[in-house]
């Protein structure tokens, strides 16, 4: 090492970058993600049914009728205000089988990424900090199964949305306004509005994924990572909102498209990031 | 007249390997010793008194364990650790500013 702070400072910088380079282990928490999403499709196809006394080789199967009261109390807790229907959403029929993959499926991914990482360290001697993205993945989780059915249930459902929001971001306000900084509070905040959109779109617990992700990227602080996070939150938001601008998905593809795209994003993040650890060794 | 950049320069911190290792350790949760002994092209002898004296000034801190049989030494720094870091930094490009300016 050199002795010129210019020097100092230059070495400094490269070793820096090259610890940051070592303990990157981003590519795999994508991949696994990729997979899971991907994972997700057959729970959101359309279920036929034939109409009773008519003969299944002679008539078209048609999508099943349904009504609220045929789904069973976990979902209405899951979904206080029910979920958006739209024809972005294919023929997506309310049920609870989307819900357990997504809570179990979630639940594994992140032990696996926190054990991952800790396998990395010792693998290859410097640790990436995951206490970030531990505590937003279980705040994420918890919230959409505990937190929401319960404000919904004690204030929204007996007073009223207009008078019930404001009294929920004022209390988050004052419960975290001393505890850290601003920043900290607006990241709470978001993280609640995130959890009730988990709660009333079809595909929201993509918003949970993006959230996790979102604080991986930041402790990654890789470029790849970042972006790939970007597109993918960006890809959560179009698959569960672009029904409001009337888009429909192409006919062939419309089963799988809302799964598909955000799962690619990730997969292609994931290869991108496992190319490039492979060429700098 | 302002304060020479030199005076932020603290000894313990500025030495050049004992700026390396708070340098990686400031990158991650904790990192390995023979990780850094790598890094900085150190013998493990050499490598051990700069942690201690890192660790003795309270800007580091060791622990010791098992990856299996083999036993392996981690650190990481402390918050006084990522403070003295980043005055030292400071005074650096201070002293590289005033240096470059004239």
């Amino acid at each position: 090492m050199t002795e010129d702070p210019k020097g100092l400072l230059t070495e400094l910088t490269a070793m820096r970058k090259r610890a940051r380079a070592d303990r990157h282990g981003y590519w795999l928490p994508f991949l696994l993600f990729g997979l899971i999403t991907l994972g997700a499709t057959p729970f959101y196809g359309p279920r036929l049914c034939v109409d009773s006394g008519q003969d299944p080789e002679l008539v078209e199967p048609r999508v099943c009728s349904w009504t609220s009261a045929d789904l069973p109390w976990l979902y209405h807790w899951l979904h206080p205000t029910g979920q958006m229907e739209g024809p972005v959403f294919g023929l997506h029929q309310p049920s609870i089988a989307p819900d357990l993959y997504w809570i179990v499926a979630l639940l594994c991914g992140y032990l696996a990424v926190v054990w991952w990482y800790r396998w990395r360290a010792a693998q290859v001697g410097v640790e990436t900090p995951t206490r970030l993205y531990a505590q937003v993945t279980i705040f994420m989780l918890v919230l959409p199964l505990i937190g929401v059915p319960v404000l919904s249930e004690l204030i929204f459902g007996r007073l009223g949305w207009q008078i019930a929001l404001p009294i929920t971001v004022v209390l988050i306000v004052a419960a975290t306004w001393r505890v850290r900084s601003v920043r900290f509070t607006l990241a709470v905040l978001a993280l609640f509005a995130l959890a009730h959109f988990a709660t009333i779109y079809p595909y929201g617990p993509l918003f949970v994924l993006a959230a996790g992700l979102i604080g991986l990227a930041y402790l990654e602080r890789s470029a790849v990572c970042t972006i790939t996070v970007v597109i993918f939150t960006a890809t959560v938001l179009f698959v569960n909102e672009a029904g409001r601008f009337g888009f429909y998905w192409p006919y062939p593809v419309e089963n799988f498209a809302s799964t598909a795209l955000p799962a690619f994003v990730l997969l292609v993040g994931g290869i991108i990031g496992s190319v490039r650890r492979e060429m700098a060794r | 007249m302002s304060e020479n950049p030199t005076a932020g320069l603290d000894d313990t911190v500025h030495q050049r390997h004992r700026l390396g290792v708070l340098t990686i350790a400031a990158e991650a949760k904790r990192v390995e010793f023979s990780y850094l002994k790598s890094a900085l092209e150190l013998t493990a002898g050499n490598l051990s008194r700069h942690i201690t004296v890192l660790e003795q000034a309270g800007l580091v801190e060791v622990e010791k364990g098992y990856e299996g049989k083999r036993p392996k030494t981690w650190l990481h720094i402390t918050d006084a650790g990522r403070t003295a870091l980043a005055a030292e930094m400071a005074a650096l490009r201070a002293l590289l500013d005033r240096h470059d300016s004239r």
